[in-house]
């Protein structure tokens, strides 16, 4: 749960179009002049710039005004890790310390890519380690990042923060690298990676004495971490704010691990169950205590293996909690609602469908405040049991009106729910519905969910980020393409009659950054109604659809800064025949990449 | 009848692992024995004739474990040839079409595969055989199931790849979690795979790898995911920048190597034996699966004969 880094969300604010625009004109150097002291004034003043999107404007002015800003920038941020190259990044920004970098499309997260594809951290961090010496802070998402590069960063003597989403490659080594050469370190944050066991005590690697560490989050490390060490290094870092454990870390361990952090405001709660069975009349430490204790606790997360008699020790902060994350914890609708009762503040909540459609009507009752759902499925398959529906869906947009962002996996579902929320819930940004059977239509009338979606583009005036699933024809997607002015990222499955809905898209949403499309019936002709808007996103993913290599091919064509991939998605090297498995294009200032495994045709 | 002849065959084995089984429905359970058993025999006809006669026995979530007992066959029966290495014939299409039947078939019978038996997978035989409860999404590519159910209530409901869209770390936490306590009734049944993490050990490797059984669907996807991790050790470099690259000539392939017999791939199973990967059907190995091994085929040669006296002695 990122509540704090929005840059790394899929929904970040950046309407983009404008970052290639000063990087393609040369930089010219030229002697020094009269303007110098204009420049240094400039300087200064850009210095307040934060906001990348007011930095990419300032340095289209003019020439001085590049120079100045390229030289005050220190947040950097790279969408796609294939638009620019290091090279060209270290030559226009010289004084940068905190890079953001994001590499694999989304849907290589459900193992759509081939493992080989590529984001390789490698030759940014060689880069990055020569040119930007004073680089504090690297945040990465689904990249591939190996244990050397991390070594390489540790090697900077100013490094300080290190966030790792959804990427692989790395094991406990590298950790291990990380936490014994940084002496600065001030955050870890490891979220849903792959980290391989190497069998290291990456944990004991910290050196003596106080540590800088604000975050420390490793609750997706899959292997055992040495507690003892890990209770001596929490003991030793006074400014632990935020600590997230492993399901590796039983609730006996957590209590130890409280005591000594009372300062906590993020907690990951490790397994949340005890190493082995409580017999009756066992002394077990007083949890409720030191829940109490921990007065500043605002987001709370783990119960990975959660017995749910424990339950109850965390009623203490409940009143306080602005974000709980109940995503890996199997609880009913009873023992969930003995727990949201106490949460008024709730903002961001995460659960599993096993609270059923009873759980989120007390969802409904008591969180008023709520800005974030997401319902997760227990039982992730496609007929799988019904355990929500669209009873809870409407329950959570009349109780939940300033709902800003909801992601919801059901069996089942009904437009009129979903009409029914996008009118209580005006203020929706990003709204994602998975209706987990294909082509499942509304299951009261039987009707396709088009009047649905239809209905949120249409009432939810500030929607930015969409997914549409169940039964859908092209009306749907010509509602969206009528009323979804503003979406920039829109997920599509086994959606469409025809050509005409990716049409519809790709002619009516101008805002559109990033589309991924999957087992939906568009052809060559729908991806040439896009050519005018193809510089302007991020990406366009499309897999198992009706698209020809040559279709494909006349895209590469008309468009020479785009790149063209195709893709097998198992990973052969093979040419398959037509249709095309998957294409993934993105704009580039570099053309085709050098590393593309065999499974890749740049065209 | 030949099946019954191998029935037989079956139950010499089946004795000694009948306790590794559980939830066996004891009724049904020669019936079960005897269909598993159909499923991993030599075939040489299309797949789609004979599926109708295992669709009538619809086995039900939990006896997935029910078919551990053919587990462990003799070794000289699940080699062609009686060469001593693993034979795997890889060739794209077939195999993956027959895997979307849940993987009931042995790979043993690609060996007298047709190539006519990639068209000859409907999805509705896709749909009525078994599917995985223990593997989410894993069925590769279920794009002919998808194709044919455009716009009409599909038929066919084998999982897709990627479909619901859950990441890996949270669907295997999922199965991880109702392994461990079993707190509502409808996680009982579903809860299916033991085993998901498994090491990787590679004879002359430095370190060892771990992966993720559930993220392959066939014997093929884990070789092929076996290849790239490995790749960088037994063949040595990834190209100069550290890259895996496309270097053609520093990259042989895994599954070359095993071609080639330099190496074997070998796992140890719940009864803490190594048997040779391949024997059994997907899903049967991945229930038994604890460990994998590379190992180097001058120390894999005692496993046939051990193997072999196994069979003998029960």
């Amino acid at each position: 749960m990122r509540e704090d880094s929005s840059e790394m969300s899929e929904d970040d604010d950046s309407a983009s179009p404008s970052d290639l625009g000063g990087a393609v004109i040369k930089y010219v150097s030229r002697a020094p002049s009269p303007d110098q002291v204009l420049e240094n004034v400039l300087e200064n003043v850009l210095l307040f710039l934060t906001s990348r999107q007011d930095r990419n404007a300032a340095s289209l002015v003019c020439w001085s005004w590049y120079r100045a800003e390229a030289l005050t920038r220190s947040e950097l941020f790279i969408g796609n890790c294939y638009a620019v190259s290091p090279r060209r990044v270290t030559d226009r920004f010289r004084r940068v310390r905190a890079v953001t970098i994001k590499g694999k499309p989304r849907f290589a997260d459900f193992n759509l890519m081939p493992r080989s594809w590529g984001a390789h951290f490698t030759p940014w961090v060689s880069a990055m380690s020569q040119c930007y010496r004073a680089l504090e802070k690297v945040c990465l998402k689904r990249m591939f990042v190996r244990d050397e590069d991390l070594e390489l960063l540790s090697r900077l003597p100013n490094f300080r923060e290190l966030v790792l989403v959804c990427c692989e490659g790395f094991g406990t080594s590298g950790l291990a690298a990380i936490v014994s050469k940084c002496g600065k370190l001030e955050v870890l944050d490891l979220t849903e990676d792959e980290v391989m066991d190497d069998e290291m005590d990456w944990i004991s690697c910290f050196p003596e004495g106080e540590t800088c560490l604000q975050a420390l989050i490793f609750d997706c490390v899959e292997c055992a971490i040495n507690f003892e060490a890990l209770e001596l290094l929490v003991a030793r870092s006074p400014s632990l704010k935020k600590l997230k454990l492993n399901r590796f870390v039983n609730i006996g361990q957590l209590y130890r691990l409280m005591v000594r952090a009372p300062q906590l405001t993020h907690l990951g709660t490790g397994s949340f169950s005890p190493s082995e069975i409580v017999a009756q009349g066992d002394q077990e430490p007083d949890y409720v205590s030191a829940f109490d204790a921990c007065r500043s606790i605002v987001c709370l997360s783990g119960f990975r293996e959660i017995v749910p008699d424990y339950l109850p020790a965390i009623y203490p902060v409940c009143a306080n909690l602005t974000s709980l994350n109940f995503s890996y914890a199997n609880i009913n609708a009873e023992q969930l609602r003995a727990v949201i009762c106490h949460c008024h503040k709730l903002q961001i909540l995460w659960v599993l469908d096993s609270i059923c459609d009873e759980g989120l009507q007390a969802v409904g009752a008591t969180c008023k405040d709520l800005r974030e759902l997401r319902v997760f499925p227990i039982d992730a398959r496609e007929d799988s049991e019904s355990l929500v529906s669209e009873v809870g869906l409407l329950a959570i947009s009349e109780g939940c009106r300033k709902l800003q962002s909801i992601l919801y996996f059901c069996q089942q579902m009904t437009n009129a729910a979903v009409i029914a929320m996008s009118k209580n819930c005006p203020d929706l940004v990003v709204f994602r519905l998975c209706i987990m059977g294909r082509h499942r239509p509304d299951h009261v009338t039987g009707a396709p969910m088009d009047d649905g979606f239809g209905a949120i583009v249409k009432n939810c005036k500030k929607l930015t980020r969409l997914a549409i699933s169940g039964l859908l024809t092209d009306r749907a997607f010509s509602y969206i393409g009528q009323y979804g002015k503003l979406v920039r990222i829109l997920s599509v499955a086994f959606a469409g009659d025809s050509d005409m809905g990716l049409k519809y898209v790709l002619e009516g949403c101008p805002k559109l950054q990033k589309l991924e499309i999957r087992d939906s019936p568009f052809g060559d002709s729908a991806l040439q109604s896009g050519l005018h808007h193809y510089y302007n996103m991020r990406f366009l993913w499309m897999s198992s659809c009706g698209l020809t290599h040559q279709g494909c091919n006349a895209i590469a064509q008309q468009m020479p800064q785009l790149v063209v991939e195709v893709i097998n998605g198992n990973g052969e090297e093979e040419v398959r025949d037509d249709p095309v498995d998957i294409l993934y294009m993105y704009r580039s200032l570099e053309g085709p990449r050098a590393d593309a495994p065999g499974c890749v045709t740049i065209l | 009848m030949s099946t019954v002849l191998e029935h037989d065959y079956i139950g010499l084995s089946g004795v000694s692992s009948m306790e590794n089984s559980q939830k066996l429905a004891l009724p049904s359970e020669e019936n079960k024995r005897k269909n598993d058993f159909k499923a991993t025999e030599l075939r040489l006809g299309l797949p789609g004739s004979e599926s109708r006669e295992r669709d009538a026995d619809k086995y039900p979530l939990g006896a997935q474990k029910g078919l551990v007992s053919g587990a462990k066959r003799g070794f000289s029966g699940a080699i062609i040839g009686g060469s001593g290495k693993w034979i795997f014939t890889g060739s794209g299409g077939s195999e993956i079409d027959l895997t979307k039947n849940g993987g009931l078939f042995s790979p043993r019978a690609l060996n007298v595969e047709n190539s006519s038996q990639k068209s000859a997978v409907a999805p509705t035989a896709v749909k009525e055989s078994v599917p995985p409860p223990s593997m989410p999404a894993l069925d590769k590519k279920g794009q002919a199931s998808s194709a044919n159910s455009h716009g009409s209530a599909p038929a066919a409901k084998a999982q897709v790849v990627g479909w619901p869209p859950i990441r890996s770390f949270r669907k295997n936490s999922m199965a991880s979690t109702s392994n461990n306590h079993k707190v509502d009734d409808h996680a009982d049944a579903k809860s299916g795979s033991v085993c998901f993490y498994v090491k990787v050990s590679m004879d002359g490797a430095p370190y060892l790898r771990k992966i993720d059984l559930k993220t392959y669907s066939s014997y093929k996807e884990l070789y092929s995911g076996l290849e790239k991790m490995f790749c960088c050790f037994s063949i040595g470099q990834c190209g100069s920048d550290g890259l895996p690259g496309r270097d053609g000539l520093s990259q042989r392939r895994l599954m070359d190597l095993l071609h080639g017999s330099d190496y074997v791939l070998t796992y140890e199973d719940k009864d803490g034996d190594w048997m040779l990967v391949g024997d059994v059907p997907w899903e049967m190995f991945t229930d038994t699966c604890k460990r994998l091994r590379i190992m180097k085929s001058s120390e894999a040669i005692g496993l046939a004969p051990r193997a072999m006296d196994k069979h003998k002695n029960m």
